[in-house]
């Protein structure tokens, strides 16, 4: 049945996005994380901020990950102008 | 007009006339005649001329007295004219007008007459026109004709009337004469009466006319002389007399004798008429006889001439007709069996249909009841629970119905993808539905362009809706699902099917799988219906 798992059924989109956002949300955060306490230990003295920052940034690539898979079409600066109903 | 001056004349004449009458009584015959002349002359008289008779005879009993008078007339009117012009103009201007009347009326009546006078004349003269159209008037309406006429009358009435007192006089005067004559001589004829001989008549005549001539000379003796000269005058009749008898006689004898003589001849001449009359009859009978005989006895051979060519012409015609009418009958006969040779023929033929149809027939059943089987499969396959590919019934139909091209259109439209794969059956349909509807309706308040928190707002504000059930109306996704839950109990995918395709955005996109599959089903479910 290798055709059942190359095609989805159309009503398991969605939940195939949020699989994705969501591993892509575990991945990115988690390698913001450590690079935030490697870099935190290493140049920035042992402070907390820089793991902060860095946990954050990975959550932020994420997020835009995951809203270009739930709309392909919105990207920033760009609008598109729907042909008025004929 | 002029009738009337003729009148007036007649009168005057008449008039004038009385004292002629007392004058001359005593010649009536005279009077009369002078009467009968007057009146004939009566248009003839002039005025003037009645005028004078009217003024002399009527004071004149003597010749003296009138002389007397006349003189005294004369210088009275001398006196008068002496006197007075008056009377001279008058007579003048009477005379003027008179004439002018005349000529006038002269002028119309020609104008009646011509045409071109007419002109002229009603061109010239003052009041012409309104004269001659009354004349012609009078003209038109006969009034003329009926005084010509009257006129005409008169005259010839008058000229009547003189002709009858003319005649009257003549009479008169001529009956003396007349009457004299014929009784002088009829009492002279009485002297010797007539004999009937005409000799003897015309010698009476002059014996007669000589005894005139003795009455008129004194002979003496005269009466013995007559009576002489009648004595012979008698002798003479009877010897003539006997003179004509004898002669008669003689006549008669004469007449007898050849009287028999002609008799005689006659009879004898008869006689032979007759016999030659009987010899002419019997000859011409004779030569009659012969002669129709040979007519009859030709005419008897061209009758049988022609009887026997009659006959032989019949004969062959007879003949002719019985060929004729034996080939009829064997042709007939023929054609009557090679009818019924034909006839068994094309029952042969129709037994030979029938035969063929039938196994054509039978074929066909045997065909429809295979597909009938292989349809009974594919059913059987589509109701199952489980999802059954049905190629191979498909294949077995569409090798049975090669013929059918309905079935084959129909077959030819089922996927072969769907075929290999199966559909899903009602059952699993609506099971499959239910996880389609809890997907719908997390979806269902997400926006065309929503991002990842619109999603995730719908799906936690989903769980806060109420759900709808049974057949609401509305056209917003839970009602939908309601109504599309509604018909899936009823067993209706159809109507279902129909109404979550009217979904939008993102929950029409989830349901497009659950759709194509309900799609394939009904298809072929169509598919089977239309096979049956």
């Amino acid at each position: 049945m290798t055709n059942e798992e190359k095609k989805t059924s159309s009503e398991d989109i969605l939940n195939k996005k949020w699989d994705l956002c969501l591993s892509n949300l575990l991945v990115k955060s988690g390698i913001g994380l450590s690079v935030g306490i490697v870099a935190s230990a290493l140049i920035f003295k042992k402070k907390s901020w820089p793991i902060a920052m860095s946990t954050g940034f990975g959550i932020g690539v994420a997020y835009a990950d995951c809203q270009r898979t739930f709309n392909p079409t919105a990207i920033p600066g760009v609008k598109i102008i729907k042909p008025p109903p004929s | 007009m002029l009738g009337a001056i003729r009148q007036a004349a007649r009168v005057r004449t008449a008039n004038s006339f009385s004292p002629n009458v007392t004058r001359q009584q005593n010649f009536l015959q005279t009077r009369k005649r002078i009467y009968s002349t007057e009146t004939t002359s009566k248009s003839t008289s002039d005025i003037s001329k009645a005028a004078t008779n009217g003024a002399t005879p009527f004071k004149g009993a003597t010749p003296t007295e009138t002389v007397k008078e006349e003189l005294a007339a004369n210088n009275a009117v001398k006196e008068e004219l002496a006197k007075k012009k008056g009377f001279g103009f008058g007579k003048f201007i009477l005379g003027i007008t008179i004439f002018g009347g005349i000529a006038y009326g002269g002028a119309v009546y020609y104008s009646l007459e011509h045409e071109d006078f007419r002109d002229a004349f009603v061109e010239h003269v003052y009041g012409a026109e309104k004269s001659v159209e009354y004349f012609e008037d009078l003209q038109r309406q006969g009034t003329f004709e009926r005084i010509r006429k009257d006129v005409k009358q008169f005259n010839n009435k008058a000229f009547d009337k003189g002709k009858d007192v003319f005649n009257r006089v003549n009479q008169i005067f001529k009956q003396p004469d007349t009457v004299k004559v014929p009784i002088e001589k009829i009492v002279k004829e009485r002297k010797i009466e007539l004999p009937e001989d005409p000799i003897l008549l015309k010698l009476t005549y002059t014996l007669n006319e000589l005894i005139d001539i003795l009455d008129n000379y004194d002979v003496k003796d005269k009466d013995d002389l007559i009576k002489r000269a009648k004595e012979e005058l008698r002798e003479l009749g009877t010897h003539i007399d006997l003179l004509r008898i004898e002669d008669q006689a003689r006549i008669q004898a004469h007449i007898t004798e050849q009287n028999e003589k002609y008799n005689q001849l006659y009879v004898s001449k008869e006689n032979e008429l007759k016999r030659q009359l009987e010899d002419e009859k019997k000859r011409i009978y004779e030569q009659h006889y012969e002669q129709f005989n040979s007519e009859l006895a030709r005419e008897s051979a061209r009758h049988n001439e022609e009887l026997k060519n009659e006959l032989f012409r019949q004969s062959v015609e007879i003949q002719r007709r019985w060929i004729r009418d034996v080939k009829f009958m064997v042709e007939k006969e023929r054609g009557g069996r090679l009818a019924r040779l034909d006839n068994i023929n094309h029952h042969l033929k129709i037994l030979e249909r029938i035969s063929v149809d039938n196994a054509e027939h039978l074929d066909d059943s045997l065909k429809t009841h295979r597909l009938w089987c292989a349809l009974r499969a594919l059913q059987n396959a589509i109701e199952q629970p489980d999802r059954i590919p049905f190629a191979n019934q498909i294949a077995a139909m569409r090798h049975l119905s090669s013929t059918d091209e309905i079935v084959t259109t129909v077959l030819s439209t089922i996927d072969d993808n769907v075929a290999n794969n199966g559909v899903d059956s009602i059952s699993d349909l609506s099971a499959r539905f239910a996880t389609v509807r809890d997907e719908v309706r997390r979806a269902s308040l997400v926006p065309e362009n929503g991002g990842v928190f619109a999603h995730l707002l719908s799906i936690m504000l989903s769980k806060v809706l109420f759900h709808k059930h049974g057949l609401v109306e509305g056209s917003d996704v839970e009602s939908i699902l309601a109504r599309v839950q509604y018909h899936l109990n009823e067993n209706d995918l159809d109507t279902a099917t129909r109404e979550l395709n009217q979904l939008k955005g993102w929950p029409k996109k989830l349901a497009e799988d659950w759709i194509k599959a309900a799609r394939n089903h009904l298809e072929i479910k169509q598919a089977i219906e239309v096979c049956h």
